[in-house]
């Protein structure tokens, strides 16, 4: 037996190593796409600026752009398919930073790209020891004010308890992600200081009108007052959070001052219930996945909570959990019947990123059938300019989204980063793009930050993650930018900005005197490249370090030239 | 002895290959879309259809499994979905870190351990045995995730400013930056099995700093080892010292031992030179078992001191449904487990005579 199975084995390796030999490339391994240049794609200029265009032959693909391109060095104009008011505060998103063109092709698209990122931000990136630490100089050709502490180094640790040992240890100077049982912790110590993040997301209970009785208003709002949602927050969520009173947050723009929800009203709620015969005798599901997020901190603790809240108006609710992605799939096909649990966090901060994707016409069938007023306010939102024009057409989506109540909004999870004492101008970004240039760690060199997890990579068009995005905020730049403590969108490479009327074409005059890190100058060529090799999928920089692109797919609606899907 | 090892290396293939399938189809298993999972649940369809386009993960299962194995062959491990990047890579970058901390913590564990269970069994049914027992059985009992914060607490927070203070986490103080051996040494030239050698080595920072006489970075991250590996070393050493207890007490009662002690030799010899080289057999095999565990289970030490290691980045693998890298950390661990179970039976040879490998 034994020497049957030696033999096998030798005839086995003899096999591998032949079969090894003619192994075919893996699937990851597949020949690239045929690099097809669009309609008037141009190289890169050497001499005098000569002004790069790139377009699509058309606007049949789906997409945002329809073109790109430097109308003189220090011009660039974009015009799209269709008007997009909430353009700049996406071109402000850091996945959408500024290369240098030439240092774009002469990475070929990826590779130093990735981990030597040339960008034209107040700090540089000096080392990355892969699973130790990042270490940032300041840049000191930086167009703005100069960083204040001269080295910013990331560390990380993925549990709360070892972040704030660091911190309390004094070898970081600030973390993030204080655990929810920490906060008091930090708060009482004269050593450290607490910087509370409020929820730019938003937890609610979703409610799909295509299965009766929640077909009926009068049912839904019945609902909206049987929820304690202040009840919920203070025992399940860390301080921070806040009671949701609508779907937008307050710190996003589109969010309506004084606009409140229903009040809570359990004895109202069941009349109403008992009125439209859905009392006595209701039984229905509150769905949700066990997945943690910062807008619902403990899933399976606050869908028993409002289950218990439903049973004292007499409605049964039985408790089902879903695999996330069998979940997600499920609510977005509108197939769960009963209330679903889900939230949102902000890509960008933008009413449109809240309200028009969750209700807008082209929403998914999470709550059923859309509501025709509601696409009203949102168009005419999306088709004024400036903030003052759009605000009111969102106060009416607002109003709109309570009365016919397609889910009840019910928090905005909060968190905190905490720092040493003595850093000065410690603050914890609402959207986690913290600048440190702005903080002073009480006159040290060397700012430390410890957070969650290592950056995956620092070419940031090609990723999602925030950790990573953060490290990226520190040495890349776009052209324009999130106000660091507001959320606000301010000049960044680009001072001034602006739309014809009907802002399909978006006009970015960019600062003199802007350097990367390699010494060039910024010029309006290298923000068409930066954006034409994230747009065009066809094209030979189109690379990046998995080549997804997802930030841009998703926030301008596909790639040119993408491959078709299946 | 050439023949046994060969035959135990060719019997190995066949196992390797299995191991390969099953955790080929056990990642596939894992509930859950790897897209979203990689991407972040708000990718769209078109985005993820590209991806598994892309990753070959549209695909049936015998197909990308002929594709993956093809590549295995021919020494590719395929790249990791999340980083993008070679598994051989990340690998090189964290397999040493696991090393340098499993070696140490063995080490730590062997002699600590030893040393208890040969008091114990010397000293049987004493106060000083049911002291020694006591303090191997809580190092079994007390979870590592809780000795290990207690610790970082004590080391770092409590005895801060004092001349026993130890770093929390990480394996150099910040901002240190190490150069590798080959930058060191100025041949940064230099290709093949060397530099790959000393690529590696270059991870573990102790040998790095020995190597390339930067005594700062040897020190630091030799201070930054001292609490995992000690957290580390508290179950293996239980166990060393528990099953040298017993298997001393065994030995101890064997004829032989009253001969040797008839014979007029003091305890001390009795002790060292006949009876612990046959109570090391049973005390060997554990070793071997352990340490095959300490390169794949030190995911709470490694997670609790901020290391990352093989252990953790297969764990975040699993979390992330990152196939290329679970079935790559997988396979590497395998093939250690197996090269140290044949180590350890060479060993046995060593430690007994009798005993002949054929």
């Amino acid at each position: 037996m034994r020497k049957s199975i030696f033999l096998l084995s030798v005839v086995l390796i003899l096999g591998l190593v032949i079969g090894g030999c003619a192994a075919p490339a893996g699937p990851g391994a597949a020949p690239a796409q045929p690099a097809t240049e669009a309609a008037g794609a141009a190289a890169a200029p050497a001499g005098p600026f000569e002004p790069m265009v790139y377009a699509a032959e058309n606007c049949d693909y789906g997409g945002l752009f329809k073109s790109m391109e430097a109308v003189d060095e220090k011009t660039v104009k974009f015009t799209l398919c269709y008007p997009d008011v909430a353009f700049p505060s996406k071109v402000a998103f850091s996945a959408f930073a500024i290369n240098d063109a030439d240092y774009l092709e002469a990475t070929g698209g990826g590779g130093d790209l990735i981990e030597k990122p040339n960008g034209t931000g107040p700090y540089m990136l000096a080392d990355w020891r892969r699973g130790d630490q990042m270490i940032f100089q300041r840049f000191e050709d930086y167009w703005g004010d100069k960083a204040i502490p001269a080295t910013v180094v990331f560390r990380w640790g993925a549990e709360s308890a070892q972040r704030l040992v660091e911190l309390q240890a004094g070898t970081v100077d600030g973390i993030d992600g204080v655990g929810p049982d920490d906060f008091a912790t930090v708060e009482e110590d004269p050593n450290l200081q607490l910087a509370l993040r409020s929820g730019t997301n938003v937890f609610y209970l979703g409610m799909n009108n295509k299965y009766p009785p929640f077909d009926n208003e009068r049912v839904r709002q019945a609902f909206a007052m049987a929820i304690d949602r202040q009840r919920l927050v203070d025992n399940f969520y860390p301080p921070g959070s806040s009671v949701a009173t609508q779907f937008m947050p307050p710190a996003i723009f589109g969010y309506s001052e004084g606009l409140d929800w229903y009040p809570y009203d359990p004895a109202q709620a069941k009349q109403i219930l008992e009125e439209e015969g859905v009392l006595p005798g209701f039984k229905t599901t509150i769905t949700y996945r066990d997945v943690v997020r910062g807008y619902l901190p403990n899933p399976g603790i606050v869908a028993q909570d409002i289950q218990a809240q439903l049973a004292d108006i007499g409605v049964e609710v039985e408790i089902v959990q879903m695999e996330s992605g069998a979940f997600l799939d499920a609510a977005d096909r509108g197939e769960i019947d009963g209330f679903h649990m889900l939230g949102w966090g902000a890509d960008y901060p933008d009413a449109t990123n809240f309200l028009d994707y969750h209700f807008g016409p082209g929403a998914s069938a999470q709550f059923g059938a859309g509501f025709p007023d509601i696409w009203e306010a949102l168009k005419e939102g999306s088709t004024r300019a400036t903030p003052e024009e759009r605000q009111p057409f969102y106060d009416k989506a607002n109003e709109r989204i309570k009365q016919h109540v397609p889910m009840i909004p019910v928090a905005h999870g909060g968190n905190a980063a905490a720092f040493k004492a003595d850093v000065e101008g410690a603050y914890a970004s609402d959207i986690g793009a913290e600048q440190f240039a702005l903080m002073n760690p009480g006159g040290r060199d060397t700012l430390v930050w410890m957070q969650n997890a290592e950056p995956i990579g620092l070419y940031c068009a090609d990723e999602t993650d925030g950790e990573t995005l953060r490290a990226c905020e520190q040495v890349m730049q776009s052209l324009l930018a999130y106000e660091p403590r507001t959320a606000r969108v301010v000049a960044s490479l680009a001072t001034d900005w602006a739309a014809n009327d009907d802002l399909t074409e978006w006009t970015f005059t960019l600062r003199d005197g802007v350097k990367f890190h390699n010494g060039a100058t910024l010029d309006a060529n290298d923000v068409v490249l930066s954006f034409a090799v994230q747009w065009d999928a066809a094209h030979p920089l189109h690379v990046g370090r998995d080549g997804n692109f997802t930030y841009f797919s998703s926030l301008f609606n596909g790639l040119l030239n993408a491959a078709p899907a299946e | 002895m050439f023949v046994y090892i060969l035959r135990r290396v060719v019997l190995a293939i066949p196992v390797l290959i299995g191991i390969l399938f099953l955790t080929f189809l056990l990642s596939r298993l894992i509930p859950g879309d790897p897209c979203r999972a990689v991407l972040g649940e708000k990718a769209t369809d078109v985005v993820c259809d590209a991806f598994m386009e892309r990753m070959g993960l549209n695909k049936p299962i015998p197909v990308q499994f002929a594709y993956y194995f093809g590549r295995v062959l021919t020494g590719d491990l395929g790249n990791s979905l999340r980083f993008g990047r070679p598994v051989t890579d990340m690998l090189m970058e964290r397999l040493p870190v696991t090393i340098e901390l499993a070696l140490l913590s063995l080490l730590v564990a062997t002699i600590v351990g030893m040393t208890l269970g040969v008091v114990a069994a010397k000293w049987q049914n004493s106060p000083i045995d049911a002291v020694t027992m006591v303090f191997a059985n809580l190092g079994v009992s007390v979870p590592i995730f809780v000795l290990g914060l207690l610790a970082a607490y004590l080391f770092a927070v409590i005895l801060k400013d004092t001349p026993f203070a130890l770093p929390p986490s990480g394996r150099l103080q910040a901002g240190i930056i190490v150069k590798t051996i080959p930058e060191a040494w100025g041949m940064e030239d230099l290709g093949g099995p060397l530099r790959w050698l000393l690529d590696f080595l270059s991870q573990m920072y102790v040998i790095n700093g020995l190597l390339t006489l930067n005594f700062k970075v040897a020190g630091d991250a030799a201070r930054h080892l001292i609490l995992p590996v000690i957290v580390l070393a508290t179950v293996p050493m239980s166990i060393i010292a528990r099953m040298t207890r017993s298997s001393l007490l065994e030995v101890m009662t064997l004829d032989y031992m009253r001969t040797a002690r008839a014979k007029g030799l003091n305890e001390r010899n009795v002790i060292f030179r006949h009876a612990m080289r046959n109570a090391l057999l049973p005390v060997v095999t554990i070793l071997g078992l352990q340490l095959g565990g300490l390169f794949s289970g030190a995911v709470l030490t490694e997670t609790i001191f901020g290391l990352t290691g093989v252990g953790r980045t297969l764990f975040d693998a699993i979390s992330s449904r990152d196939y290329g890298v679970i079935q790559g950390f997988t396979l590497i661990i395998a093939f250690m487990y197996v090269f140290i179970n044949l180590l350890v039976d060479l060993s046995y040879a060593v430690l007994d005579p009798r005993i002949r490998l054929s």
